[in-house]
């Protein structure tokens, strides 16, 4: 039995029963890592720490004190701030960064026991839908299509993450959602990937890209997995003042696939534009609803006017809250410093932040602080900030009429890392189609969430996204499970 | 779908925002160093996406109150103790170049 195709879960249930140790799980999904290196899904392994970790687990578990993750080799974003081993968000600014102190997410994933197998790779600082901007060199999607066999992209930016649990690195992986940053790579490499409601999970020790869109996340093998790991890390934090204080529902035990008389809302907007994305993703979306309508469920077609601003929100917002955010890269306090001689404090700073930032990123900052300037600042920003409460507004109309909402997760399926000039025309509609499922939901804080449902006839991935009311996760699961065993 | 329609039509147009000499004043306010031979590529990249942000223009917002954040939550405030996690030694492992536990840095004032 190959122990790493298991689902976390069953691999929790073998743990107990002793049916194998997680000194052998850990072993295999490293093995898995090293024969996979060509994929580059890891910007650093802790192999050595985590067969320790795997060995503590293994004594806990002989004397049934382990907890809920006990043993469960797990993969991190690079973003996510571990003691003492390096995190670097996919740039070389933060190249040699060993953070002392760790992010809220993973200390409450090690308090369950779990085992850290390494730092996953990443688009530079979260902000790019390809993985292909980290400075570690591009993560390469494991699905190829049959009849191309060009490499393909992961979707990103979590890339590493996805690509890690597509090939049985680890048993699940987080990840971060700013605009997609989970679920699309989830959709491109056949996964659950969830972003749960803004202020759900503690964003405290994740590197920042956009404070008040940024969430994080799981890629998980299935539904259950998911609901399962998502509980553990949810909940209010001291350290974060923009976590909620609200109830954490069982996920796992009140699952319910159940969607009798349940409202599945169809969102107009992306209706209109069918015809203009992938013609087996919309198959799949049409053939989806019909699985609904054949469950029982009834389909409704709301109106959300404003989602079609979804790519221009994000730009205008999100870059601007990453200028903001990465002014603290200064090549003083930490991260990287020039090692050119340098004059005096100011050219310090350029230097420090020129080498150590990539072009989108660059390009993002100088257009963030353009918005943002005196003179620009009602006119992008603010002006932006209005059409965000009309969006959510909008959504919120919507939800009284219907459970959930539901769209394909991406126009595509997964495409080459190196596109032709004509693919490059075609990716740019379907980015823009894109951003009308996906960034929608995190100007609105929603949560949402990423689910198999079919391949395409080169055999490439196609996931159905769900959208669901702030804290309705559940929601989330339990149509999630349906998608899940109707596929 | 005109929204759409709209997008791509702009993106076609491609208006000059930028110019060189405003971003070179960018760069400097974000200390970044543009060199000649990127100009180009930058105006390019910016222009465009600013080309498409004229599109905000068709929305209209008024008597609608920005949103700062998903869900007009109100942040908690934070007890009033201190709770760095007493670290100094380990922050400072984090800083290229330090002594005495002072962050070392080229000279800052000019004779």
């Amino acid at each position: 039995m190959d122990l790493t195709k298991l689902t976390l879960l069953d691999a929790k249930k073998g743990l107990e029963k002793k049916d194998f140790s997680s000194s052998e799980l850990t072993n295999e999904c490293i093995k898995n890592i090293e024969k996979n290196k060509d994929l580059n899904a890891f910007i650093t392994e802790t192999f050595d720490l985590a067969r320790k970790r795997a060995e503590v687990s293994d004594e806990k578990l002989a004397k049934g004190v382990g907890g809920k993750l006990e043993g469960i080799p797990l993969a991190m974003k690079d973003l996510f701030c571990t003691d003492g081993i390096k995190t670097t968000a996919g740039s070389k600014i933060l190249e040699n960064f060993i953070p002392p102190y760790e992010s809220t997410v993973s200390s409450l994933l090690d308090k369950e026991g779990y085992v850290l197998v390494g730092k996953t790779n990443m688009a530079e600082f979260a902000a790019d839908g390809t993985t292909k901007t980290s400075y570690f060199g591009p993560c390469i999607n494991s699905y190829k299509s049959n009849i191309d066999k060009r490499d393909l992209v992961p979707g990103g930016s979590s890339g590493g993450s996805a690509v890690a649990l597509a090939t049985n690195m680890c048993l699940a992986s987080t990840g971060s959602d700013t605009g997609g940053s989970v679920r699309q790579p989830a959709s491109l490499c056949n996964l659950v990937g969830i972003k749960p409601t803004y202020g759900r999970i503690s964003r405290y020790g994740m590197v920042a890209y956009a404070s008040s869109f940024d969430q994080a996340g799981f890629f998980t093998k299935d539904i259950k997995d998911c609901a399962y790991l998502t509980e553990i890390v949810c909940g209010k934090d001291d350290k974060d003042s923009t976590t909620v204080d609200v109830e954490v529902p069982n996920f796992l035990t009140n699952i319910n696939s159940n969607i009798k008389g349940k409202k599945i809302g169809v969102i107009k907007e992306v209706n209109d534009l069918l015809d203009e994305i992938n013609p087996q993703v919309k198959l799949a979306y049409l053939n989806c609803i019909e699985s609904f309508k054949n469950g029982g469920a009834q389909i409704i077609e709301v109106s959300i006017p404003t989602i079609c601003m979804g790519s221009l929100l994000y730009i205008s917002l999100s870059y601007t809250e990453l200028g903001s955010n990465l002014a603290r890269y200064d090549g003083v306090r930490y991260g990287r410093r020039t090692e050119e001689n340098v004059k005096n404090l100011d050219e310090l700073y350029v230097k420090s932040r020129t080498e150590g930032f990539g072009k989108n990123i660059k390009k993002r900052i100088l257009l963030g602080y353009y918005l943002s300037s005196s003179e620009n600042y009602e006119k992008y920003f603010i002006k932006s900030q209005k059409i965000r409460r009309k969006l959510a507004n909008e959504f919120a109309e919507a939800f009284k009429k219907v459970d959930v909402l539901f769209t394909p997760t991406d126009a595509s399926v997964a495409f080459p890392i190196k596109p032709t000039d004509e693919e490059s025309k075609i990716l740019r509609k379907f980015g823009t189609i894109d951003d009308y499922m996906i960034n929608p939901v995190n100007m609105a804080g929603l949560p949402a969430i990423s689910v198999p449902f079919s391949f395409s006839k080169e055999g490439l991935p196609i996931g159905m996204h769900l959208i669901a009311k702030h804290f309705d996760e559940q929601s989330l699961f339990n149509f999630g499970k349906f998608i899940e065993d109707n596929r | 779908m005109v929204y759409f329609v709209n997008y791509l039509k702009i993106l076609v147009k491609m208006k000059k925002f930028i110019d060189n000499e405003k971003l070179k004043k960018l760069a400097k306010l974000a200390k970044i160093e543009i060199r000649e031979s990127e100009i180009e590529e930058y105006l390019s990249l910016l222009n465009n996406d600013l080309g498409a942000l004229e599109a905000l223009d068709n929305i209209n917002t008024e008597g609608i109150e920005p949103l700062t954040n998903p869900y007009d939550m109100i942040l908690r405030e934070y007890p009033d103790i201190i709770s760095d996690g007493d670290k100094v030694d380990e922050l400072m492992k984090c800083t290229p170049k330090q002594v005495y536990n002072y962050f070392v840095v080229p000279k800052v004032i000019e004779k």
